[in-house]
Order: structure tokens, then sequence, then C-alpha cells
């Protein structure tokens, strides 16, 4: 709008500027002194001509300015209306709660993830039988770029009969993990609930789909896998190679002692037990202290599928009271991990515990387990079925500080059917002091989702 | 006694043999990386890092298995159970996401 009020004068001065050019060409180019009547008519004539001309753009400029008013006017009144458009739509949003947060709703996602599996066992000297189906879901909620729940549960078919003539088909559920996770910032995250707790790497990665071998090393369970508490991890970042540091520190509520084996006697350690309420109501806590424990890693990475990961864990804390103050629990345990090649990997740990009680003094527990596995597609064979098998062998041992010590041997064999289904077999040659570990096979069908 | 003292021999030369071989591994590792000569880059790609980080510990996930939402909520959950750091995380994503 402002544009066109200015071309409006210019126009008319132009055309005034022009007029007067062509006026004194005119009379320039007359000589003064023959000038007749009727020449002099002809002048006067175009001369009225050119004032009435003048007088014609004058109205006409008159006139534009009256319509650019006008438009003016109207720009006005339609500025006006859309800014008091503006201030209802501002006052009809929901006034926030703080802290407000910095995502829309459609960053919020809920995503399921897990594993299930069909295992089939034959223990020497006993019937076979398919003896497991396990549906384990990992719960995914991003509440926010920050903000994760994340919670998993195992769902089992067992036996629960304790009589032949009784109908022993059960079924039980229990929660592996229920986090609440906060990314403090690039190097830290807060993780607080029941917790899989740091002490080695197996049990995070220990998914049935991402164990080769269907069942677990024998050394960890004189480990706890899960506890209740809070824990701060992160990681490092080591060059821009891709190796870091890794960390985690925590505190839970740690072992407990069983009451029907004595409470505080070697055999009443309950590696999981220290969490909740009782049935009588009392918690289940049995000591004033909660553990402390906490991993150190490094993971250095030499290209894509070489790579070398060392770490140290270990807890410490009490486990029951006795008359002479708290009975201690304590662990250390070493994990190494190599790939060498996207073909061969192994990787292992070294377990020790030790743990103070009423009845038979401190007790040493331990173990320890290496994996390697190959996949056959190193070979090169160009054999679909043969490609797709992977061998893995095992050897672990433990010994439980009482006397009873296990070993085994497993030989066993995966067949990728899809990239997270898989058929894989396994013998165990065991041998064991008090003969409670016998050889066995097992056949397991895991599915990863 | 004496039967315990073997004992306890026996088992500190096969944690000596599990450690040695662990070293020994590591060793032929960093030898065998080497003599590929494809040490990685100075600043990893998405691809790579996937390769590095996702396959040491399950099979690999192929991109079109999950959304893009998915991705994002599977990479913060691997941010806080493989400590994976964030600009790794963040390259990772973009990679499932121009594959997808």
């Amino acid at each position: 709008m402002r544009g066109l009020a200015e071309v409006i004068p210019m126009k008319l001065t132009k055309q005034i500027f022009l007029l007067g050019c062509g006026l004194s060409a005119l009379l320039f180019t007359l000589p003064c002194q023959a000038i007749s009547d009727e020449e002099f008519r002809a002048i006067q004539q175009q001369t009225q001509q050119q004032l009435q001309l003048i007088q014609d753009l004058q109205k006409e400029r008159e006139h534009d300015q009256k319509e650019l008013q006008v438009l003016k006017k109207r720009v006005g009144q339609t500025e006006q209306k859309s800014e008091e458009t503006r201030q209802i739509a501002e006052s009809a949003k929901l006034q926030p709660v703080h802290p407000v947060p910095t995502e829309t709703l459609d960053t919020h996602n809920f995503t399921m993830v897990g594993d299930a599996e069909v295992q089939y066992q034959k223990i020497a000297g006993q019937n076979g039988g398919f003896l497991l189906a396990d549906f384990a879901p990992i719960f995914l909620y991003r509440a926010s770029d920050k903000v994760l729940f994340e919670a998993g549960a195992d769902i089992t078919l067992q036996n629960s009969g304790s009589a032949p003539a009784n109908s022993g088909a059960g079924t039980s559920f229990s929660l592996s993990f229920a986090t609440l996770d906060y990314l403090l910032n690039d190097y830290a995250t807060l993780v607080a609930g029941y917790m899989l707790l740091p002490l080695g790497t197996y049990t995070e990665r220990s998914a049935g789909w991402l164990n080769k071998l269907p069942d677990d090393p024998l050394p960890r369970g004189v480990l706890p896998s899960n506890g209740a508490g809070a824990q701060l991890r992160g990681s490092f970042g080591l060059g821009e190679s891709g190796a870091m540091l890794t960390y985690a520190g925590y505190a839970a509520n740690g072992p407990s002692s069983s009451d029907s084996n004595g409470f505080g006697h070697a055999t009443a350690l309950d590696l999981g037990g220290n969490v909740g309420v009782k049935s009588d109501g009392s918690t289940a806590s049995l000591n004033g202290s909660p553990s402390y424990g906490g991993r150190l890693g490094v993971f250095v990475p030499l290209k894509a599928h070489y790579d070398i990961e060392l770490g140290a864990s270990g807890q410490n804390g009490a486990w029951a009271n006795s008359g002479n103050g708290d009975l201690r629990w304590s662990a250390a345990v070493f994990d190494a991990a190599i790939h060498l090649s996207p073909f061969f990997e192994t990787k292992g740990e070294y377990i020790a515990t030790r743990f103070e009680t009423d009845d038979t003094g401190t007790i040493d527990q331990g173990g320890w387990w290496v994996q390697a596995s190959y996949k056959l597609a190193g070979f090169d064979l160009d054999l679909p079925l043969v490609n797709d098998l992977e061998l893995v062998g095992r050897y672990d041992t433990v010994h439980d500080g009482l006397g009873m010590r296990q070993k085994r041997f497993t030989t066993g064999v995966v067949y990728y059917l899809m990239n997270t289904l898989q058929v894989e077999g396994a013998y165990e040659f065991a041998s064991s002091s008090d003969d409670s570990l016998k050889n066995m096979l097992v056949v397991q069908l895991s599915y990863g989702f | 006694m004496k039967r315990c003292r073997v004992h306890v021999a026996k088992w500190r030369i096969s944690e000596a043999l599990v450690v040695a071989a662990i070293v020994a591994m590591g060793v032929v590792t960093v030898v065998l990386a080497k003599d590929d000569g494809a040490a990685p880059a100075k600043k990893l790609t998405g691809e790579q890092l996937f390769a590095i980080n996702c396959n040491r510990c399950h099979s690999e996930r192929y991109p079109t298995e999950f959304s893009k939402v998915q991705w994002k909520t599977l990479l913060l959950h691997m941010r806080v159970r493989a400590n994976l750091p964030p600009e790794q995380a963040q390259a990772v994503y973009k990679y499932m996401l121009e594959n997808k």
C-alpha cells in the first residue's frame, strides 16, 4: 500500500516535468519577432489544453488518495481482527503445570520387546520331555528423551506338583527387573527400582535368544541377579574409535537369610530374599545397611567385529544380623569378552564370593566359566544350511565352599532360522562331588522380538 | 592335607591357563585387526557403530524390524543397558532411519 502512495505523485510530477519541457521547447523554437495572431491563438489554445490536462490529473490524484485511505483503513481493521483472534487462541490454551516437558506428545512411545523359549530336556537316567515354556516380555515406555521406564518379566510353565497323583502343571510369573531410568546428562543415568545387578555382564546379556546355550553357567548360581535399589551408570568415550570406559555404582538391599535353615547359618543364605514385605507384615530386610556395589569396564573396538571388553565388579554388604553384629556377604567378578571377526566370539567370567556365618565361620564360594563360539559362515562354503550354523563350547565350574564341587563341559550348536529365531542344541558332560549334576541333552527353540 | 594342596594347585593352574588364554586371544585380536589394515576412521559412521556395538551382544536387527519411533525408544534403552554414549546412539539411530 505504501508503494501505491509513492507511485501516484511520482507519476504526476513526471508528467508536469515533461509538459514543461515540451512548452519550453516550443517557445525556444518560435522566433520572437515573427509570431502571427493565428499562431498566438494556437499556442493559447494548446496552453489551455495543457492546463485542463493538469487539472484532470490533479482530480485523478485526489481520487486515488481517497481510495488509498480506504484501503489503509481496511488493512488496519484486518490487522486488529487478527490480533484479537490470536489473543483469544492464546487465552484458550491450558495453563501448564511446571515443569513443562519440552517434547510434544507424539514423542511418547510404548514398545514391547523380549523373547520366548520352548525347551526339551533329557537328563541321563530320566525320562525326557518338554520341560520349559517361557515367555519373557520387556516393556519399554519412553516418557521423554530423558525418561524411560523398563520392566521385564518371566512367565514360565513349570511343574508344581509334589506327588505323582497330583496335577503338577503350574505357571510362574516373576519380575526380572522394573526400573525408572533418568538420563541425567550425557555421562550419567540414574536407574532406580528392581535392577539387574551389574556383577559381570552375564545377567544383562542373558536373554534366551542372546545366550547361545540354553542354560546359565554354573558359577552364576552363587551371585544374585537382581536387587532393589538405585544405580548410577554411564560411559565416557575414549577418543573417536568407539572405545569407552563404562561404570556403574549402586546401593541395593542385597542378600538375606532364610529362617527355615537356621537364621544366619551357612545354608540359609538367600541371594534374592531381601525384598518387600513378608506375609506377617514385617519388612524382609534383615539388616540395617544396604549392600553397595559397582562395575568398571573398558571396551576397545579395533574395528567392526574386532573388539575386547574387560570389566571388574563387586558387591559388599550385610546379609543377616547375629549377636556379634552384621554378617557380611561380598563378591568379586572379573569378566572378559573378545570378538575376533564377525564369526568368532569368546567370553567368560571369574567369580568369587565370601560370606560370614553364625555356624560355619567364613565361607568362600566361586568358580569360573569360559565360552567360545564360531559361525560356520566364516568358512564361506556357499552352503545355506551350513552357513546358518554356529558351533558353541563352554566349560564352567563352581564350588560352594561347603565341599560340593561341580564341573561341566558343554558342546552345542545353534541353527539360525532367522536372525532372531534359532534352534539351540547342547549336550552337557557333567561331574560333581555329590552327584547332583548329571549329563543332559537340551534342545531349545528361542525367539527374540 | 596333601590332597587338598594338590587340589589347590590344580585349581590355580586351570585358572592361570584361562587367564593366559584370554590374554593370548586379546593379543591375537589386536594383531589380526591390524593386519587387515582397515583401522577405523577418525569419525565412525552410524553403520560402523552399529556393527561395533550391537552385534557384540545379540544378532543383528534390521532397520525395517521396528518403526522410527520404536527405534528411538530402543536406542534410549540401549543407552542405559549397553552404556551407549549419546552421540553414538544418535549416529546408529540415523543409520537405521536412512536404511528403512
